[in-house]
C-alpha cells in the first residue's frame, strides 16, 4: 500500500453544517500525555515494515498504585491501601500503567518511604512468621538467609551476591535484630529492583535482547494476576521452562483460570470504561439520596461479579460483556451496568452526551474534539415537563451543535431508560421514552437500532468495535501506546485473535504468548566498538503518483464566524484497493485544532492524513475527519 | 455532610508534634526571605460578576459580586484584569499554560511553571524546594486537564491531596527527641542502599530509561533533603490546629480539605519548611458539587450557565464566592501572623497568587483570565488597585512573579509571543 499525496486548493466551499460543542457538561477524557505547549517533534519517519516479527524495547515498569497493595498482601500477607494512598500517576488514554508515565517522583519517593517504614514495622510484629531460620538463633546468618529468601519474591528472582552484600551492611549498622530484619524489608520495597518490573533482558547482539525466564513469569503474572509471580511461576521460572512456549501458554491459561485474574478482569473494565471514577463520582444528594458509599461500592462488586459470570461460567466472549442480560432483562451486558450508568452520567440527570461520548470513544476508539472557543454553550436545564433526549433537541436542530453532536447523542440516546443513578425507569417525568438511535461517522458500523439491547447487539457484532477491544487489551497488558512498531504488534494481535466473536482467554493468552513478552529491542551491545548511533534509517521509497481519479475529496466549510471557521472533509476512495491516504489542504487562517486525522503543519499547504482508525480505506469507502482554523 | 466524628485532630495524630527535635541547622539566612504562594480555582469566571466596580486605587467589590468576599482585605490586593492567555486556549490550553506560559524545552524558562522555576532559581535552603497541595485534584487520574505545576516540559507535578500525609510528612514523622538522630542515620543507610541499586541497574541497562532512573536518584535526593534539614517549629508554625479530614476524596470533605490544606501550606511557610507552595483547588473541568451550599449541579457546568438563567447564575456566583472566601482566609491568615525573623506580617513578605484557567468559563476561552494579587512581596508591590490591562499576554504577569521573588528574567514561557514585566503594580 503506497502513501498518495495529493494538493487540493479549496476554490468554493458548500454546505453549512456547523460545528458545535461537545457537551458543556461533560469531562473530557484523560487525553494522551501530549502536552499543548509542547507538542511532540514532527519528524519524518520511514513507513514501518509489518513484515518482520515486531516488538517493543526494553523497559523498566513501575509498579501501578494498585499493584503494590496486592504485591504488598501476597508478599507480606498484609492488606492494605497504602499503593491506593499514593499520588494519583500520569494516565495515558485513560490507563494508570502506561510505561513511560510510571516514574519515582519526589512526593511519590517520600510516600514510598512512609508505606515502607509502616509496612516494614508491622511485618516484624510476627517476626516468627517471617525469618527462615528457628527463633532461637536470631544472628546474622539467618538475616543473611532472610535477605536471600524474602529478597528473591521480593525482587521476583534471586539476588547477586553484591545485593546480598548490600543488605548485610545495612543489617549490620541497625540496633539488635529484629530492627536489623525491619530495616531490611524497608530498604528493599523502596529498591528500583522492587518497584519497576523488569523487561530489559541480555544479549545485544544486533539490538535485540532476551528476557530472562523471571522477567517473563514478572510480566506474565502481573499482566493476568496484577500482583507477583506465585511459587508455581516462580518454580517454572527457576527451571528454566518458561522460554518454551508451549509451557508459557500454558501457565498463561492456569492464571486466567485461577482465583486472582478476577483483579485483572476489572481492572481492565474499570480502564476501558472508567469505571475507576465511580468511587468518588459527584451525585447531587437531593436527586439521587440513596447514591452512598455503601451502594457505589455495591455497584462495583455487582460489576466485578457480572463479569467473571461472563467470563468464566458464561459464553466467556467479547459478545457476552455486551449482550448478556443481567439479572432483569433490560440490563443488557456491561453498558447496562449502574457502575457505568451512574459514571457516565451529570450529578442530578441521565446525559446522552456522556453516555455517546463513551461509546464513540471507548468502543469505537475515535476521539472526538473538544468544543471550539468562541461559542455560547449552557448544557440544557432541567425541566419538569420534558424528557431528557426532549431538553437536548437542540443539539439535533441548532447546526452550531449538530457538526459534532450527531456523533453523540444519537448513540447516547440508547441509554435514556436508565437516570443518572443507573435506575430503570419506564417514563421519564411521566412522559414516553424514545429510545432509538443512530451511528454514524465509524468506519464499519453504522446503522440504525432500537433502545440499549438494540446498541448492545450492534456494537458486539462489529469487527471495528472488536478491534477498539483488542487495541484497549494492548493498552492494559504492555503499557505502551500502539505507535510505530508496536502498530505492527497490535495488527499482529489482532491477527491471531482472529475473525469472529473471540473469547476473552483467547485475547489474553493472545497477548501472554506474542513475541513481545520473550524478546526487545535496545542500542545493540558491542563492547570492542564506541557506541553506534540509532540505526541507519533506510531511504523512503519513492512515491509514485497514481491516477487522480482514485480518491476524491469533498471540502464543507461547517461555520464560519468573525474569527474562525471549521470544515469536515471526506475523502472517498474511488480505486479498487485499499488505500492509505494523505492528502494536502491549503488552509485558510491557522488551526486551532483538528480531529480523526494528523496534521503536518498549522498554516498554508498542510498535509492531511488519517489516525488509527480511519488511514486505511477500503474500496468505496470514506473516511471523514475536521478542522477548526482561526482567521 | 462532614461530621465532627470524621474529623480527627491533628495532634492526635502526632503525639510528638510539640516535642520536635532540637534544631539541626541553624537558619540560614538573616535577611527575611520571600514567599510564594498559588491558589488555584477551577473553570473560569463570569466578568461581569467578577469586575470590581472603579478602576486604579479608586475601586470596590459591589454587593452581590465574586470579589466582595475580599472587601476587608482590598488594600493588600491588585485585582489584574485584561491578561491573555496568547498560547492556549479551553480547558487543556488553559490548564497547561497558566503557569508555564506555554514555555518548551527550549525557551529560557524550559516548559517549567512560574512555581518550579523560582524554587530552582531560589535554591532555598529549606526541607522542601517546593510544596504543592491539592484538594480533590485525581479523581481522573494525573493528565493535561488535572495538573497545573510542571517540573520541565511535559512533566506535570502531582498535588499531594491527602492532609493527614501533609501533616506527617511536614511536622510527624522524626521520631522522639530521644531517637530522632538514630532514625535520621538509618533512613540516610537505606537512601545509600537505594542509591547503589539504582545505579547498578543503570549500568546493566545502558542508554534505555536512563532518564526515568535519574529522575528517581534526583527524587531520593529531595527525600533525603526533607529528612535531613531543620525541623523546628518557629512560635509561630503551630500545626494543631489543622483539621484533618478521614476520606478527602468524598465530595462533601472538600471545605474541610480546602481548609486542611491552607492551614497546613500557612504552617510549613511560618516554619520556613518551604518558600514556594501551591493549592490547587480540584482541576479544570471540576464536577465538584457545590452541595455545602444546597447546590445540586456539578460546577463545570454551572460554569456553562446563560446569562437568561438567572437560578443557575446565581448558584455559580455562591460557588466562585465561596472560593473568593477561601482565598480571602489563607491571605488573612499570613496577614494574622508576625514575620518569623522581622517586622511586619508574614503576607508583607509574601506574593499570594489566585489563579484560573479560563477567561469567560461559557465560551471556553482564555481571554481577559482574572488575576488576583495579595500581598507586598517586600515591598516590590503596592497593593490596592484595581488595574486593567488591554489584551497584554499573562506571560508579563508570570515576569513579574519572578521579579518580585527575586528572581531576575526578561520572559516567561514562549519569548516569541512576550517579553517584560506588568507596568503599576
Amino acid at each position: 500500500m503506497k502513501k498518495i499525496a495529493l494538493l487540493f486548493t479549496i476554490l468554493s466551499l458548500e454546505g453549512c453544517n456547523a460545528i458545535g460543542n461537545i457537551g458543556a457538561g461533560d469531562p473530557v477524557p484523560p487525553q494522551e500525555m501530549i502536552d499543548p505547549n509542547n507538542p511532540p517533534p514532527v519528524t519524518p519517519q520511514p513507513p514501518v515494515s509489518c513484515d518482520q516479527p515486531q516488538y517493543g524495547r526494553r523497559l523498566l515498569r513501575r509498579l501501578t498504585r494498585g499493584e503494590y497493595d496486592r504485591t504488598i498482601e501476597d508478599l507480606l500477607g498484609i492488606r492494605g491501601d497504602y499503593g491506593e494512598r499514593f499520588a494519583a500517576d500520569t494516565s495515558v488514554d485513560g490507563y494508570d500503567n502506561h510505561a513511560e508515565a510510571l516514574v519515582v517522583a519526589p512526593l511519590l519517593a517520600d510516600q514510598l518511604r512512609l508505606a515502607a517504614e509502616d509496612l516494614s514495622a508491622r511485618a516484624v510484629e510476627n517476626l516468627n512468621a517471617l525469618v527462615p531460620c528457628a527463633a532461637g538463633t536470631p544472628d546474622e546468618n539467618c538475616a543473611t538467609e532472610l535477605i536471600r529468601s524474602f529478597g528473591e519474591r521480593a525482587y521476583r528472582r534471586p539476588l547477586t551476591e553484591t545485593e546480598v552484600g548490600r543488605y548485610r551492611t545495612l543489617y549490620r549498622g541497625m540496633e539488635n535484630f529484629q530492627d536489623g530484619i525491619r530495616w531490611i524489608i524497608a530498604a528493599m520495597l523502596q529498591s528500583p529492583n522492587f518497584l519497576y518490573r523488569s523487561e530489559i533482558g541480555s544479549g545485544g547482539e544486533r539490538g535485540v535482547y532476551r528476557l530472562s525466564a523471571y522477567e517473563i513469569a514478572t510480566e506474565l503474572s502481573y499482566f493476568i494476576t496484577g500482583s507477583m509471580p506465585d511459587p508455581t511461576l516462580l518454580e517454572a521460572a527457576k527451571n528454566n521452562t518458561l522460554t518454551d512456549p508451549a509451557v508459557l501458554e500454558r501457565e498463561a491459561k492456569r492464571l486466567f483460570h485461577s482465583p486472582r485474574a478476577k483483579f485483572m478482569l476489572s481492572r481492565f473494565t474499570d480502564s476501558w470504561l472508567e469505571l475507576d471514577r465511580l468511587a468518588e463520582v459527584p451525585k447531587d444528594a437531593m436527586t439521587y439520596p440513596q447514591f452512598d458509599a455503601a451502594l457505589r461500592e455495591q455497584m462495583r462488586l455487582d460489576t466485578e461479579n457480572f463479569i467473571a459470570r461472563v467470563v468464566y461460567e458464561g459464553s466467556g466472549t467479547f459478545s457476552g460483556l455486551l449482550t448478556t442480560t443481567d439479572g432483569a432483562p433490560e440490563r443488557v451486558g456491561l453498558l447496562a451496568q449502574p457502575s457505568l450508568l451512574s459514571v457516565h452520567a451529570r450529578p442530578n440527570s441521565s446525559s446522552p452526551v456522556h453516555r455517546g461520548k463513551l461509546v464513540r470513544e471507548r468502543l469505537l476508539c475515535q476521539k472526538l474534539p473538544p468544543p471550539p472557543p468562541g461559542v455560547v454553550v449552557q448544557p440544557p436545564p432541567l425541566d419538569p415537563n420534558l424528557t431528557s433526549r426532549e431538553r437536548y433537541a437542540r443539539h439535533a436542530s441548532d447546526p452550531l451543535c449538530n457538526g459534532c453532536h450527531r456523533m453523540i447523542d444519537p448513540i447516547g440516546v440508547a441509554f435514556e431508560h436508565f437516570d443518572g443513578a443507573g435506575v430503570f425507569r419506564e417514563l421519564e417525568n411521566s412522559r414516553a421514552i424514545d429510545d432509538d438511535g443512530e451511528i454514524v461517522s465509524s468506519r464499519s458500523t453504522n446503522t440504525t437500532f432500537d433502545g440499549l439491547s438494540g446498541l448492545a447487539g450492534v456494537l458486539a457484532e462489529s469487527d471495528e468495535v472488536r478491534g477498539c477491544f483488542v487495541e484497549h487489551w494492548f493498552r492494559f497488558a504492555y503499557g505502551l501506546t500502539p505507535q510505530g512498531e508496536l502498530g505492527c504488534v497490535l495488527g499482529d494481535l489482532k491477527t491471531r485473535v482472529g475473525g469472529g466473536d473471540p473469547s476473552i482467554e483467547q485475547v489474553v493468552v493472545a497477548l501472554a504468548v506474542h513475541p513481545h513478552t520473550q524478546q526487545r529491542t535496545g542500542a545493540p551491545v558491542d563492547p570492542m566498538e564506541p557506541e553506534e548511533p540509532m540505526e541507519p534509517v533506510e531511504p523512503e521509497e519513492p512515491v509514485s503518483m497514481p491516477p487522480v481519479q482514485e480518491i476524491s475529496v469533498n471540502v464543507h466549510e461547517d461555520s464560519r464566524w468573525e474569527t474562525g471557521h471549521c470544515d469536515q472533509v471526506t475523502v472517498t476512495n474511488l480505486g479498487a484497493n485499499p488505500l492509505d491516504w494523505r492528502i494536502t489542504l491549503s488552509i485558510e487562517g491557522t488551526l486551532t485544532q483538528h480531529w480523526n486525522t494528523q496534521a503536518s503543519a498549522t498554516s498554508g499547504d498542510v498535509v492531511f492524513e488519517g489516525v488509527s482508525w480511519n488511514d486505511v480505506i477500503a474500496p468505496g469507502a470514506s473516511a471523514a475527519f475536521g478542522y477548526c482554523a482561526a482567521l | 455532610m462532614l461530621t465532627r466524628r470524621d474529623l480527627v485532630r491533628a495532634s492526635l495524630l502526632a503525639p510528638f508534634a510539640g516535642l520536635l527535635a532540637a534544631p539541626r541547622r541553624a537558619h540560614a539566612q538573616s535577611a527575611v526571605a520571600k514567599r510564594l504562594v498559588i491558589f488555584f480555582s477551577p473553570n473560569g469566571t463570569v466578568h461581569r460578576h467578577w469586575r470590581p466596580a472603579g478602576m486604579g486605587t479608586s475601586f470596590d467589590f459591589p454587593a452581590g459580586t465574586i470579589l466582595e468576599p475580599l472587601a476587608e482585605l482590598k488594600n493588600d490586593l491588585l485585582i489584574l484584569d485584561g491578561l491573555d492567555f496568547m498560547n492556549g486556549n479551553n480547558h487543556e490550553g488553559g490548564m497547561s499554560t497558566m503557569l508555564t506560559g506555554g514555555g518548551a524545552s527550549s525557551s529560557p524558562s524550559q516548559g517549567m511553571s512560574v512555581d518550579q522555576f523560582i524554587a530552582a532559581r531560589l535554591a532555598a535552603p529549606t526541607r522542601f524546594p517546593s510544596l504543592e497541595l491539592g484538594v480533590q485534584t485525581s479523581a481522573w487520574g494525573g493528565n493535561t486537564q488535572t495538573r497545573m505545576c510542571y517540573r520541565r516540559a511535559g512533566e506535570h507535578i502531582a498535588p499531594a491531596d491527602r492532609p493527614a500525609e501533609v501533616y506527617r510528612r511536614l511536622f510527624g514523622d522524626t521520631g522522639t527527641p530521644a531517637t530522632a538522630d538514630l532514625l535520621l542515620q538509618k533512613r540516610k543507610s537505606v537512601l545509600d542502599l537505594i542509591r547503589d541499586e539504582v545505579g547498578a541497574l543503570q549500568n546493566n541497562l545502558g542508554t534505555e530509561e536512563r532518564a526515568k532512573l535519574d529522575a528517581h536518584l534526583t527524587s531520593l535526593r529531595s527525600v533525603e533533603l526533607s529528612l535531613s534539614g531543620s525541623t523546628t517549629p518557629t512560635a509561630s508554625c503551630d500545626s494543631a490546629q489543622a483539621m484533618l479530614p478521614a476520606d478527602p476524596g468524598q465530595n462533601d470533605a472538600f471545605p474541610a480539605v480546602c481548609r486542611a490544606q491552607t492551614d497546613l501550606m500557612v504552617s510549613a511557610l511560618a516554619c520556613d519548611f518551604t518558600r514556594v507552595a501551591t493549592l490547587q483547588c480540584s482541576h479544570t473541568v471540576s464536577p465538584t458539587v457545590f452541595s455545602w451550599l444546597g447546590i445540586g449541579d456539578g460546577h463545570h457546568s454551572l460554569s456553562h450557565t446563560d446569562d437568561s438563567n438567572t437560578a443557575g447564575m446565581a448558584q455559580f456566583i455562591a460557588a466562585e464566592r465561596w472560593f473568593a472566601e477561601q482565598f480571602a482566609y489563607l491571605v488573612d491568615k499570613l496577614k494574622s501572623l508576625p514575620e518569623p525573623g522581622g517586622g511586619g506580617s508574614m503576607l508583607d513578605n509574601s506574593l499570594v497568587v489566585w489563579v484560573k484557567e479560563l477567561g469567560d468559563s461559557r465560551l471556553h476561552e482564555c481571554r481577559s483570565v482574572p488575576f488576583v494579587f495579595a500581598g507586598k512581596a517586600g515591598g516590590y508591590l503596592t497593593p490596592g488597585k484595581y488595574l486593567r490591562f488591554d489584551n497584554l499576554s499573562h506571560q508579563k504577569l508570570l515576569v513579574t512573579i519572578c521579579r518580585a521573588m527575586g528572581v531576575d528574567t526578561d520572559t516567561f514561557g514562549d519569548p516569541n509571543i512576550s517579553t517584560g514585566a506588568l507596568e503599576g503594580v
